[in-house]
């Protein structure tokens, strides 16, 4: 009798025993130049030792942001006005209170849209074609099934349901995205694909998925989501955002509310700390 | 090791934590890891993690790269290492998962498959029997292909499971997902691939 977990048994032996690094890896030459990599660093920390300077990811966050500076006013601007409109009167300054508010999708007055709940889809070329594989979504149950992630729950949104899925990828730059694949429902309660594009992604990048919901309460705080951190800065909460540290490389984003307006940073490419020591002189500069 | 002979014992420090159990490093004064030490470290782990590059990447030579860039990592952050936080081996793995996180971020133009130009440049098992050597060459060209099947996560756990031998447990440590989680993603993981081999029909499974 076919017996699958058998099969399943047999599969995992056998890629236990692949073993690459005895086939593939010229290992000589490996180790050669580990050694060579010991010596040099060696040779290098003789020297009496350095004065720490500015790393350059540093640097370059710090360009990244004080070019963001410079464009600040119109970005806040925009933020204030969709502000108002969502009666968020900024009474709690200083507390993080809305996280990426629909830039490309502002919400028009009969729309009580307010949540955008994002999510971190880590897939590659093939995956991202198999969005294509199905044009639209039957239904909440097969969207979920063809994303293959568990849906956020919007917390603090009453009566919501999700209303459209934005794919895109991250192949070239980190921000600002390219919205390249978009789901929305339609009327009868169908899901559409109403672009046509396939998200470019490969191997070295990422396809993000946002998810937008309509509900009926406006007020909400997005407090946990997954891939949201809420971090103190000297004295501000603020909400960090993009990859873990240490488990998603080298991309973060930071939003805060300050003074009613929402602040968002997204440096290029810097490690965790660089960024966050780095945010926390600008947040405390701007809390002046 | 040819070049730079490492008595394992004498590292018995090491030894006694790989599995999680001793301590290393000692609390009061970690000055980090010695060249005998490291040294010693590659010797042991160096095919591991190699094994988990391949499976991550499919890539030979960049594999062979990453390997000696997460051992200089470590020797460079050695002396941050906190035993409490998780045994060397777990360690080694966090700091190989994400150089090969960076890796594929800033790498820009990725091989969807095993091209037969890169079939070719496989080298030839050292085995004494010919026949062997070429069905275990077949076998890794076909475990590539059907490896590019799986999404980034699925294929991030059947590396760490096969290439690295992590148990379930130390995955879900890893990776931050529930024990659960990773059975489930890896048990579709390898219906994928079984669902490639076959349809390959070019490895026995």
């Amino acid at each position: 009798m076919y017996n699958i977990e058998q099969d399943y048994t047999d599969l995992g032996k056998k890629l236990e025993s692949m073993d690459f690094y005895s086939v593939l890896a010229d290992r000589e030459s490996m180790l050669k130049n580990f050694i060579n990599r010991l010596d040099q660093r060696e040779q290098r920390s003789k020297p009496v030792e350095r004065r720490r300077s500015m790393r350059p990811a540093a640097i370059a966050a710090m360009i990244t942001v004080i070019t963001l500076l410079t464009g600040f006013t119109v970005f806040a601007d925009g933020i204030n006005g969709l502000l108002k409109q969502l009666n968020f009167t900024g009474g709690t300054a200083n507390k993080v209170e809305q996280l990426e508010l629909g830039e490309e999708y502002p919400p028009d007055a009969d729309t009580k849209i307010l949540l955008e709940g994002f999510e971190y889809a880590e897939e590659s070329e093939g995956k991202s074609e198999s969005f294509m594989e199905k044009h639209k979504f039957a239904s909440l149950e097969e969207a979920k099934d063809i994303l293959r992630f568990t849906m956020p729950e919007p917390k603090g949104l009453n009566n919501w349901e999700l209303v459209s899925v934005k794919a895109f990828s991250n192949g070239k730059e980190i921000y600002p995205y390219a919205v390249e694949l978009i789901y929305d429902k339609l009327e009868n309660g169908d899901w559409q694909e109403i672009t046509g594009a396939v998200p470019q992604s490969d191997a070295s990048s990422s396809v993000f998925v946002y998810m937008h919901y309509l509900g009926e309460n406006a007020n909400v705080k997005i407090d946990t989501t997954k891939d949201i951190h809420i971090v103190p800065l000297n004295g501000i909460e603020a909400v960090l955002t993009g990859p873990l540290p240490y488990e998603r490389g080298n991309a973060y984003g930071l939003t805060w509310v300050q003074d009613g307006i929402a602040i968002k940073i997204f440096p290029s490419a810097c490690t965790y700390d660089d960024f966050i020591s780095f945010a926390e002189a600008f947040v405390s500069a701007g809390s002046e | 090791m040819s070049m730079e002979s490492v008595s394992g014992r004498q590292f018995c420090r090491f030894a006694e934590n790989m599995e999680g159990s001793g301590t290393v490093l000692s609390e009061a004064e970690n000055t980090g890891l010695s060249r005998e030490e490291i040294l010693y470290l590659y010797s042991e782990y160096a095919g591991s993690v190699y094994n988990f590059f391949y499976y991550s990447t499919g890539d030979r030579e960049a594999s062979m790269d990453l390997v000696n860039d997460v051992f200089v990592k470590v020797l460079d952050k050695s002396p941050t290492f906190d035993h409490r936080k998780g045994n060397i081996k777990v360690w080694l793995f966090t700091v190989a998962r994400n150089t090969l996180r960076d890796y594929l971020r800033f790498r820009r133009r990725v091989k969807p498959c095993l091209s037969i130009d890169d079939a070719l440049e496989l080298p030839a098992p050292e085995h004494s029997d010919p026949e062997a050597a070429a069905a275990l060459k077949a076998d890794i060209m076909s475990l590539t292909q059907a490896l590019e099947a799986l999404n980034k996560r699925e294929r991030s756990l059947i590396a760490l499971k096969y290439g690295a031998g992590f148990r379930n447990k130390d995955m879900a440590r890893l990776t931050g997902m529930s024990e659960k989680h990773v059975g489930v993603i890896l048990c579709r993981a390898l219906s994928k691939l079984r669902k490639h081999l076959m349809m390959g029909d070019e490895i026995d499974v």
